[in-house]
């Protein structure tokens, strides 16, 4: 039985062309489709039961041919829409985790900017009372950052997140160094305090309770509160065996 | 021979010659070249034309409002359209006299 095209069909035909034209001038896509659908309308009232409306892709090439336009160029700037639009879902879906962001980019300028010009290092973890409330600061500013719109910090914003992502292979790479190195042994300096049967005690090692030697231990004293340093070239007694 | 690719090349002359007589919409200016024998002529070229007729500075639109459905475009042909339809109208007219004598030539040298 054949039956009429409706008006919906109609009118998802027009979208149809219009989907494969987008790439257009706007201006030009207007003109070429604004009166499309009430030209099918009167072609639909003329033909009756034989209006066919036929595959909306060669339709649209035709009208872009005949109107001199380039439907090469015209599918080369689809595809840019489509690239657009797959750009701006991304960014959509990148900006609902702007506050998880804010939180990362917070801690990495803790530990590839604070730490390592207080300490001459990267560090993950805040290692005082001062540094956590540094931690907290830079946090709470990048949340604040990240919620307003300043224009004039645009720029430099992208800049710093960019440094910063690119940064953050170090971090991994320091966290992951720090879990490999892990009960390797580090010998700790005496600064002469501490003795051993009444003799200076010139060098030791950390052992959990395990036995395991300590790797990341931020600070020892001695009994009467004098710092034990990290050796740059310890001297291994022969009597301490800790390899 | 293929008409529909003969009226390619002389496509824009038709339409213009169409709405020197009168003003017309999209499918009224498909209808009356279909009236004039353009059977197979297809709607979505003849709007393509018009549109770049249109961008060429040769034709100018109007709205009229409908009550039952979309908006009307219309369109008219204006001076420089005029002028363009007179020379084309020339060029024609000597190449179809020309085209004319090759084909009777030919025919009486058959004969």
């Amino acid at each position: 039985m054949t039956t009429q095209v409706t008006n919906q069909e109609i009118k998802s035909f027009v979208r149809k062309v219009q989907n494969q034209l987008v790439g257009l001038n706007p201006d030009d896509l207007r003109d070429l489709t604004e009166n499309l659908e009430a030209d099918l309308l009167d072609r639909r009232e003329a033909e009756g039961l034989n209006f066919r409306l036929g595959e909306a892709t060669s339709y649209a090439k035709e009208l872009a041919d005949a109107a001199g336009l380039d439907l090469e160029s015209v599918e080369v700037s689809r595809m840019n829409v489509e690239f657009l639009k797959v750009w701006k879902a991304t960014m959509r879906y990148f900006r609902t985790l702007s506050p998880a962001w804010a939180i990362l980019r917070g801690w990495l300028m803790f530990a590839l900017i604070y730490t390592p010009i207080l300490y001459g290092r990267i560090g993950e973890v805040p290692g005082g009372l001062r540094d956590t409330l540094v931690l907290i600061s830079l946090i709470a500013i990048n949340i604040w950052l990240s919620r307003k719109q300043f224009l004039a910090l645009k720029y430099p914003l992208v800049i710093l997140n960019v440094v910063l992502m690119a940064g953050s292979s170090l971090v991994i790479a320091d966290i992951s160094s720090a879990y490999s190195l892990y009960g390797k042994y580090i010998i700790y300096e005496n600064t002469g305090s501490l003795t051993f049967q009444g003799q200076p005690v010139r060098a030791f090692c950390a052992l959990g309770a395990d036995g395991s030697r300590i790797y990341e231990v931020k600070k020892l004293f001695d009994q009467d509160g004098y710092p034990v340093f990290i050796s740059e070239e310890p001297e291994v007694p022969t009597v301490l065996n800790c390899s | 021979m293929d008409s529909t690719q003969l009226l390619k090349g002389v496509l824009d002359t038709a339409v213009l010659a169409v709405l020197e007589s009168e003003d017309g919409y999209g499918y009224d200016i498909v209808r009356r070249l279909r009236d004039a024998g353009f059977d197979e002529l297809g709607d979505a070229t003849v709007y393509g034309t018009l549109r770049r007729l249109y961008a060429a500075g040769t034709l100018t639109t109007y709205v009229v409002p409908s009550d039952g459905g979309p908006h009307r475009k219309y369109y008219s042909i204006n001076e420089q359209g005029r002028e363009t339809l007179s020379r084309q109208r020339l060029i024609w007219n000597k190449f179809a006299k020309n085209m004319s004598d090759v084909l009777g030539a030919t025919q009486k040298g058959k004969k």
